[in-house]
């Protein structure tokens, strides 16, 4: 009696009494990054990618649209509704002249340290094409007075004739139309790039975003009732993600519960049984959960639903002990279970050890949660079952699950296994490819991801999709980094800086010659009409040409321009503490040569994470096979060389067959697919060592293959691809692990007699 | 009520009020075409650039001013905005140009907007209207407008940076489009 009290405040006292000190809204994290698996990048890498990541998925992305007001005013009325949102900052409205006008401030103070030089360059590439009598100085004098001249024609001359004197050679004019974001939308429909103060990962950020868009709405429709409208962001596509997949799992978990009870009352026909098995599987949920909160603080919703495979072992643990029992006791029956029961536990804890491997924050948390759940199981089974059967009362499992399979004449009982094993690992060898991709880890929104990508595409038109990332410590760090990105694969960064090297020729012919270009432009000037003494500023700033593109007047000009810089527009030149990002378009195709790598990230994370993956997968791999090896060591010691073939022989084929059922689909083998391989090992281990260890066709096997099989069918049944596909592997393995248990248990009950009692 | 009535009618009784009826446009008028030149003095130039067009107001107040020599070009103006096309975009002046809205006041006929940011003066030909706003001061020294038979002859911004641009517009007509559309975004 004192030990069930032990063992009643250590398995069910102490994770109750913990967890009612759990908040528990802040115990489960839906977060789908931390779903995704850590890239394997330096940590100035990940600092530019957490910092890019923060400003791109920070805005909300607004379209307002069906109004009959004129533009103007509504998008008054949008700056001033989005104003009163203390969740929201000052917006960003595409194509409205005061956003232009405010970059054109920051530039023009920077304009000859971030424009003149590459312009120079430009021009000395037409000049050498040209190939005119005159020379550089004297050519790029006339050229320029001829297109000053010609922009006077312009009408937006009339607004820049102010800074014409400062600035003749139109550096600025050539760079705004370069800007797309700041050019007039065609379209009558209002887009604006609201940020927000909240983390759009965070739980519960999209119902106060959405709040606050309610609000700017209806404040719109005050002024036009007709108004519509649409938003998106990442705090959409995460809140929808985050929202569809607690549904599913929650969903998963009840259906999984409700189909192993409904199995075994099915079974076993008395609901005495289910309590039996459901004591191992209240201590393994507990253990589990607690196990979890107690390593990493906060449980994702994604280790809830793979973690709740334990249920399903547990219940198995109670069911082993439970169909053995017979005409005596549950204490009696006990030694009868103890070691293939404490093998079990010990190879499948091994198994789910090796998620500790994985990339992923969340099945790490697996790693942790399922041993913890299985011990918790393991211990209930020996000291509080014993306890509850007065109150399980009576109960037979159904003669046909412990009635012996037809018997087969040895050889068939060889060759079935010999042979489908042998096509099992041809196909598997012959078919079987590895690949992973970073989406089939995300729950399915196609339609709220093409909403986004479409007010993506309508606010930055022909963006493309492909862009790079270059990271580094300081502004000149990342000019030299873009300078040896340009040089090495011709592209042109949009941030102009980038595009001179001091030591160019186009650049060191401009300051060898300035006092000559000086006055043949001066010259040319009179020649077009023009006053050359009105163009005084800019001759003084002429003269000091050389420390145009000097280190201070550089980090100047960075620094500046970083900080001023509208949100759209950031990429281009991003400031964050110590750490400098620019990001540039690369055409479709290109690849990233290893010599950028240092400095360079694709923007888009699917190839990294994609690596990162296979690198996991690989890894586990590896460590799989030593840790067969000590599973094998294990068997071996514990059964001996005859039974612990027998026993390992089980979870070999039924491994086999249950990846080639995978390669039969089509299906490419991925990293979850391994870990599903891994645990499928250990649970037909398990039935490998009943079955070894047995004389009689094994009821529990039976019971228990079933309860695991459509456990896992129910998991192959989730959204989120690379877990349908490990709940396919476990289940089809399962299967076969149980065949392979009924042909093993085919031998001479005189043998296995013999074998038993040694 | 007679005292509030003299109250508004001397308060309005400015320098614009008698070219009201040359100022404002007839509220069912259609689309109406002006033929315009313009000439426009830099500060750094010696000589004048000259320009011809027509320009375009539509019943909902949108000038499209279409420029054909020395070559095609279109603006758009509206209240606080102006956008320039080029190579088939619409694009916003990159810096700001507040006369832009004071233009559009003034082609508009809004003379409300007209007595809020500016002061009209007397001419004889007409009136000036000098900037009331330190931001309008920056960008605009004062606008002269010459109206002769009732319609609006000429118009003179003297920018703030010495730039002059010089409009000469000749008679009002309602446009014959033929489906083409000035207006176009």
């Amino acid at each position: 009696m004192k030990n069930l009290w032990i063992a009643l405040i250590l398995l069910l006292g102490f994770p109750i009494g913990y967890l009612l000190t759990v908040n528990w809204p802040t115990a489960f994290n839906s977060n789908i990054l931390e779903l995704l698996p850590d890239a394997n990048d330096s940590a100035a890498a990940r600092e530019a990618r957490q910092q890019i990541r923060a400003h791109l998925s920070n805005p909300v992305l607004v379209k307002v649209s069906g109004f009959d007001a004129p533009r103007e005013n509504m998008v008054r009325q949008l700056r001033t509704a989005i104003d009163s949102q203390p969740e929201f900052g000052a917006p960003f409205i595409v194509g409205d002249p005061s956003e232009a006008a405010s970059v054109f401030e920051t530039l023009q103070s920077n304009q000859e340290t971030i424009l003149a030089a590459s312009w120079i360059d430009s021009q000395f590439q037409r000049f050498e094409e040209a190939q005119p009598e005159t020379s550089f100085p004297e050519w790029l004098a006339r050229e320029s007075a001829d297109n000053l001249d010609t922009f006077l024609e312009q009408p937006m001359s009339v607004a820049y004739s102010e800074h014409i004197p400062a600035d003749p050679l139109l550096l600025l004019p050539g760079l705004f139309a370069k800007l797309p974001q700041l050019e007039a939308t065609q379209s009558e429909a209002i887009y604006a790039w609201i940020p927000t103060t909240h983390d759009p990962m965070s739980a519960g950020s999209k119902a106060v975003i959405e709040e606050s868009l309610d609000l700017v709405l209806e404040a719109l429709k005050r002024a036009d009732e007709k108004t519509v409208l649409k938003a998106s962001g990442v705090y959409r596509l995460a809140g929808v993600s985050a929202e569809r997949t607690q549904q599913e799992v929650s969903q998963l978990n009840i259906a999984m519960v409700v189909g192993i009870f409904g199995l075994l009352l099915l079974l076993a026909g008395r609901p005495g049984f289910l309590l039996l098995t459901f004591i191992p599987l209240l201590v393994a949920a507990l253990w589990s959960i607690v196990g979890g909160l107690l390593a990493f603080g906060q449980i994702h919703v994604i280790a809830l639903a793979v973690a709740s495979v334990v249920l399903g072992l547990a219940v198995d643990y109670g069911v082993h002990l439970s169909t053995q029992r017979g005409s005596s006791s549950l204490e009696a029956t006990w030694p009868k279970v103890r070691l293939p029961l404490i093998t079990s536990c010990i190879s499948t804890c091994f198994g789910f050890f090796f998620l500790l491997l994985s990339p992923s924050a969340a099945l790490r948390q697996v790693g942790i949660m399922a041993p913890a759940g299985l011990v918790g199981a393991l211990l209930a089974v020996r000291w509080l079952l014993p306890h509850l059967e007065r109150w399980a009362g009576a109960y037979r499992i159904r003669p046909f699950l412990e009635r012996p399979a037809p018997r087969l004449p040895m050889k068939v009982r060889l060759v079935i296994p010999l042979s489908t094993g042998a096509i099992a690992c041809i196909i598997i060898v012959g078919l079987g490819s590895f690949d992973d991709d970073v989406r089939s880890f995300q729950i399915p929104i196609q339609e709220e991801l093409e909403g986004y990508q479409q007010l993506v595409s309508e606010i930055s038109p022909g963006a493309t999709t492909n862009r790079w990332l270059c990271f580094a410590s300081s502004p000149a760090d990342l000019i030299d980094n873009l300078k040896q990105t340009r040089d090495q694969l011709g592209i042109d960064p949009l941030l102009p800086i980038a595009a001179i090297d001091p030591q160019a020729k186009s650049w060191q012919t401009f300051i060898a010659e300035q006092e000559t270009f000086t006055d043949a432009f001066r010259t040319e000037l009179e020649a077009h009409g023009f006053e050359s003494t009105a163009f005084q500023p800019f001759f003084d700033k002429l003269s000091n040409a050389s420390r145009w593109q000097s280190p201070e007047s550089v980090e100047k000009a960075l620094t500046e321009l970083a900080s001023e810089l509208p949100p759209p527009l950031a990429p281009v030149l991003l400031n964050k503490g110590t750490t400098w990002l620019s990001v540039y378009e690369v055409p479709d195709g290109t690849t990233l040569p290893d010599s950028l790598r240092d400095f360079t990230l694709e923007l888009s994370e699917r190839n990294s994470l994609n690596s990162a993956l296979m690198t996991a997968r690989n890894a586990i791999i590896n460590s799989m096979l030593w840790g067969v090896i000590g599973m094998m060591a294990c068997v071996f010691s514990l059964y001996g060389l005859s039974r612990g073939t027998q026993a390992l022989a089980v979870p070999f084929w039924s491994v086999s067959l249950g990846l080639a059922t995978i390669v039969i689909t089509g299906q490419h083998i991925g990293l979850l697919a391994i870990i599903g391989v891994v645990l499928a090992f250990c649970l037909a281990l398990d039935y490998g060592a009943f079955a070894a260890s047995s004389r009689e066709p094994p009821a529990s096997i039976r019971i228990s293959s079933i309860t695991t099989v459509c456990t896992f069918l129910i998991l192959s049944l989730c959204s989120i691809p690379a877990i349908a596909q490990l709940g396919k592997v476990v289940a089809s393995s399962v299967f076969f692990a149980w065949i392979g248990a009924e042909l093993l248990c085919m031998q001479s009950p005189i043998k296995l007699s013999k074998t038993a009692h040694e | 009520m007679f005292v509030v009535s003299s109250i508004s009618t001397w308060a309005e009784n400015d320098a614009l009020t008698p070219y009201v009826s040359a100022l404002e446009w007839p509220a069912d008028a259609p689309v109406m075409m002006i033929a315009f030149s313009e000439e426009r003095q830099f500060p750094f130039r010696k000589f004048p650039k000259r320009f011809a067009g027509t320009m375009y107001r539509s019943p909902k107040g949108e000038l499209a001013i279409c420029y054909n020599s020395p070559r095609a070009m279109r603006i758009l103006l509206n209240k606080d905005e102006i956008l320039i096309e080029r190579d088939g975009r619409l694009s916003p002046l990159p810096a700001s140009s507040v006369d832009a809205g004071a233009m559009y006041d003034l082609l508009d006929g809004n003379l409300e907007m007209l007595r809020a940011n500016w002061q009209p003066e007397a001419r004889d030909d007409g009136f000036r209207l000098r900037p009331k706003a330190d931001s309008l001061r920056d960008a605009v020294k004062w606008i002269d407008v010459s109206i002769v038979d009732n319609q609006v002859r000429s118009v003179a911004v003297h920018q703030s940076n010495q730039a002059i641009r010089r409009y000469e517009f000749a008679d009002s007509r309602p446009a014959d489009l033929a489906g083409w559309d000035p207006f176009s975004r």
